[in-house]
């Protein structure tokens, strides 16, 4: 089982070739496209559509807690799409949530302003409205990692590999990346990712249906600790809320035995 | 893989000698293109042994360009050559420098040269050796300094802090402390000269065709995809079979 990330910025040609990548290894391509029609499938279409690799508002980042159940879920939805196997992912942060997986290689495109501006319009696109465009992308892009992943977009450590199409060829970074995914170092990592990811979409996947019911205590921990079961730790004041907590859990896909391990704080009321 | 084979003084001195020996048609650019590489690297990311195992991997793959040589510290014994400066002096050209007063002094006192002409020689240098070709030149903002040649394939290697003490722990056998001490120090004087004389920022991706993370790609794997991109880029592929002068003919 292997995962291939790309993210790249925007006008240049990043697509295309996770795209061609994809085509040459047999692989599933996840793009925008693909992310969200599993995550209709998983009943999560207004969440993905929600984190869609945009700043947020002031806003939302301090007065509501929405952006964290969206990214829960759009991590899920990631999650649940890797552990099919032979997957390539563009964006949304593949990259960072796939990065403890030893099987997931992951490649950075990039290039200068001017062979972008280029780029684009060469796709028939004006100057000026190339130069906006790519400015506003690469803001949004930035503030979005930062923001849902505390991360540095440009960062080299996060890739394994980056390309600077400056000077390369599409077909000269597809062949490098094919190479590289054939070679036997990288075929070797593999083998229990596939547990890991399901357990890491399981958690992801609790997190959000605990912060959705209303539970949005910092005291409250959740932890997949083997497929299908999810413990939950943490401090509650009533019995009716640990119930509650529980048959939330108990509705999150995936789960199978919620090992409900809340204590109840005696003589601790919320404050009026 | 012993990681020095294929880095060293001796080889830099034979493959000058070689040189020397080429054809005025040669060298006049009737031959077709030779490449050169550029090797950036932080402390640690294994520099030297992707180096040595990219000798191995184009010599398997580009017989005809006879011999590569990695040029790294020994860069500085070939400026002291090329222009007949005293060969203590290289002590004071490491990849760094500390204080300009100090070097302002013994410029005075005659002791070397100005840091800033030793820089100018060792970048004509570097300069002089990506023109020859067939030679990987590892740090001292070679990648910068031969940017505009189209020759020149730059790679930078990265990983992360732990990978990297780990690494220097285990090849050369030096405690936790020391390894930190040494790659914090390295990593922050490589910045320095780079900033300093160059005004160039060692993370900044547009300075490479490509940036390798060694955490996780190993060394003779980065050198192989090095190697291969080298050969895609420059249209080496048809040579690969090939040997002997007939075979230098490098398709533009």
């Amino acid at each position: 089982m292997h995962v291939i990330t790309f993210t790249r910025k925007m006008g240049t040609n990043g697509s295309e070739i996770a795209q061609r990548v994809a085509g040459a290894l047999h692989y599933s391509l996840y793009d925008t496209e693909a992310i969200e029609a599993t995550a209709r499938e998983m009943g999560f279409l207004e969440d993905v559509q929600a984190a869609d690799e945009k700043a947020l508002s002031l806003f939302q980042r301090l007065f509501t807690h929405q952006p964290e159940v969206h990214l829960d879920r759009l991590n899920s939805v990631i999650y649940e799409l890797a552990s099919r196997g032979n997957a390539v992912f563009l964006g949304r942060g593949s990259h960072i949530l796939l990065r403890p997986l030893i099987c997931a290689l992951h490649v950075r495109v990039t290039a200068s302003l001017e062979t972008r501006v280029h780029n684009m319009m060469e796709r028939g696109m004006e100057k000026d409205m190339a130069i906006r465009a790519l400015h506003k992308s690469d803001r949004e892009r930035e503030a979005f990692t930062k923001f849902a992943f505390g991360a540095d977009w440009d960062d080299s450590e996060l890739y394994d590999v980056v390309f600077n199409m400056d000077h390369l060829s599409v077909e000269l970074a597809v062949h490098t990346v094919v190479h590289l995914a054939r070679s036997e170092e990288i075929q070797a990592r593999s083998i229990d990712a596939m547990k890991s990811l399901e357990m890491m979409g399981l958690a992801r996947r609790a997190e959000a249906a605990l912060i959705e019911a209303g539970f949005f205590s910092p005291a409250l921990s959740v932890s997949v600790t083997e497929p299908g079961k999810i413990r939950v730790n943490g401090v509650m004041v009533t019995q009716s809320a640990k119930d509650r907590a529980e048959a939330a859990l108990k509705r999150v896909k995936g789960a199978e035995f919620i090992d409900n391990q809340v204590r109840l704080a005696v003589g601790l009321e919320w404050p009026q | 893989m012993d990681m020095w084979k294929n880095i060293g003084l001796s080889k830099c001195i034979s493959f000058i000698e070689s040189e020397s020996r080429r054809t005025s048609k040669e060298v006049s650019g009737e031959e077709a293109v030779r490449p050169a590489i550029t090797i950036s690297r932080m402390t640690g990311a294994g520099g030297y042994a992707v180096a040595s195992a990219l000798v191995d991997y184009l010599q398997a793959h580009v017989p005809s360009c006879d011999k590569w040589t990695v040029f790294d510290h020994n860069l500085v014994e070939k400026v002291l050559d090329d222009h007949h400066i005293q060969k203590r002096i290289g002590d004071f050209m490491e990849e760094d420098h500390k204080s300009m007063l100090r070097d302002s002094v013994e410029e005075w006192l005659g002791l070397h040269p100005s840091w800033w002409t030793m820089v100018q020689k060792t970048n004509a240098t570097i300069l002089r050796l990506a023109q020859m070709g067939c030679v990987i030149l590892v740090g001292r903002g070679a990648m910068v300094i031969t940017g505009r040649l189209k020759n020149v394939f730059h790679a930078r290697l990265v990983g992360s802090l732990e990978k990297r003490i780990e690494y220097g722990v285990r090849a050369y056998g030096v405690d936790r402390k020391k390894a930190i001490d040494f790659i914090k120090k390295t990593d922050e004087a490589r910045k320095r000269y780079l900033k300093d004389n160059f005004d160039a920022d060692a993370d900044d991706a547009l300075l490479y065709h490509v940036t390798i993370n060694t955490d996780l790609v190993g060394h003779d794997e980065a050198a192989s995809l090095i190697g291969d991109a080298v050969i895609r880029r420059f249209n080496l592929a048809g040579q690969r079979r090939a040997s002997g002068s007939e075979s230098r003919a490098v398709q533009r």
